[in-house]
């Protein structure tokens, strides 16, 4: 980028905020910084009356524990979540556990952490990655921690929506059951995005350019969203302010 | 859900999704039925999780075993669960766990078996409104279990080292103090 006036993790924050529609219900998971940051600001912004949740924040979660969380999301009653992947693959299905075989992997990763269900439950929910690469975007996951389509016949009110990189914004196609491009962050061409995914991947016929950070989402993000996750993310928050000083 | 199913004595739980995920190849104990309200549909079951002990940490407690803990947590569903807990509290005394903040919860002393003062019992993570996470102890250990030898040489400074809690904590305070 010539004019590198935000950073790829603010690129990042910003898409996932326009993707919130004001009064969802939206949380975060474990080590969920960016998405963390985007529904707050989203919530600032254009999104007053969304509910957000935060994972891991004391200031921004009302449960009793996880537990309870997890039940108010079975029952239906979480409009947006998010979910990372070791590797995602072309249908969206997404690896948190293992490189390899399973039974003697070359890399072990924690696991699922509860995407197995929700995944299922979560009305919609937008995967991110801060890497764009052939590692992470591989043609079929080496596990299935969880599918992004279910076998007929098995209740998913849910399932994927979205995809938020530092390169792009892909979307999920429920009839074709893929990924396709859907918009290009600033800096970057469709070809650098498509040469960087490990699979074929359909550009949408509106495939456009992400429109750059407005100085007031900027703003936003660097004053009170940053202030509000530091009880949760204190290393993410001091490396945001480090990169801008 | 698998906890929630131990905590209710029951013997298994049904879980929404899981099924089209790699999990149900490699867990055997994870196993599919047709819903028996509702046959045209398949859901996935876990047995419960009933754990043999338990051990937590509370705020405060008395003498009776009622435990003062963090309202926000899962520790009360562990403690359900579980057929026999032991217990350490930051303070035992007869009125501890008189007056609550809207931040605790209260465990009755009939779950609790056995229960211990431990001061800085949570070391090396946070306890709520004690302390908080000793952040350059978990980088020692993250460090230290890179490979066997430093791992070994982790518990035998820490681990089985110290004599009791009070020379664990002699060792690792003054480490935690100078970062």
């Amino acid at each position: 980028m010539s004019d590198p006036v935000f950073t790829p993790d603010e690129m990042m924050s910003v898409v996932i905020a326009r993707q919130v529609r004001d009064g969802e219900t939206v949380a975060t998971g474990a080590n969920s910084p960016i998405p963390a940051s985007g529904c707050l600001l989203a919530q600032r912004l254009h999104a007053p009356s969304t509910r957000v949740m935060v994972l891991g924040s004391r200031r921004h979660f009302p449960f009793h524990g996880d537990k309870e969380f997890f039940d108010f999301a079975q029952r239906g009653k979480l409009d947006l979540f998010f979910l990372g992947g070791i590797q995602i693959d072309a249908r969206a299905n997404i690896n948190l556990h293992v490189l390899g075989d399973y039974a003697h992997p070359a890399r072990r990763f924690p696991g699922a952490f509860g995407s197995g269900v929700l995944y299922y439950v979560a009305k919609r929910v937008i995967l991110f990655r801060t890497e764009h690469s052939h590692r992470v975007f591989v043609p079929r996951v080496d596990f299935v921690t969880s599918p992004g389509v279910t076998p007929p016949g098995v209740a998913r009110p849910g399932g994927p929506s979205k995809v938020v990189t530092p390169l792009a914004l892909l979307s999920f196609n429920r009839d074709t059951a893929t990924l396709e491009l859907e918009s290009v962050h600033p800096g970057y061409t469709a070809d650098e995005v498509l040469e960087n995914t490990g699979f074929p991947l359909p550009v949408r016929p509106d495939v456009h350019q992400t429109p750059p950070p407005t100085a007031e989402e900027l703003s936003t993000l660097r004053g009170p969203v940053l202030d509000e996750i530091a009880d949760a993310y204190p290393d993410f928050v001091a490396r945001a302010r480090a990169a801008r000083a | 859900m698998a906890l929630q199913a131990g905590a209710s004595g029951v013997p298994f739980a049904a879980v929404p999704g899981l099924i089209g995920s790699d999990l149900m190849a490699v867990r055997d104990d994870f196993r599919i039925i047709d819903d028996p309200f509702a046959p045209e549909r398949r859901v996935a079951i876990a047995p419960a999780i009933a754990p043999a002990f338990a051990l937590v940490h509370a705020l405060r407690a008395d003498p009776d075993g009622n435990l003062i803990i963090p309202a926000s947590g899962d520790d009360a569903l562990l403690i359900q669960a579980s057929r026999t807990v032991i217990a350490t509290a930051e303070e035992v005394a007869p009125d501890a766990t008189r007056t609550l903040t809207a931040d605790e919860r209260l465990v009755p002393g009939v779950y609790v078996d056995a229960l211990a003062p431990a001061p800085q019992g949570a070391h090396p993570l946070a306890c709520q409104s004690h302390y908080p996470t000793d952040a350059a102890h978990i980088r020692r250990y993250l460090d230290a279990a890179h490979d066997p030898q430093s791992f070994h040489a982790y518990l035998d400074a820490y681990v089985y080292g110290p004599a009791d809690h009070a020379a664990y904590l002699e060792r690792v305070l003054p480490e935690a103090a100078v970062v």
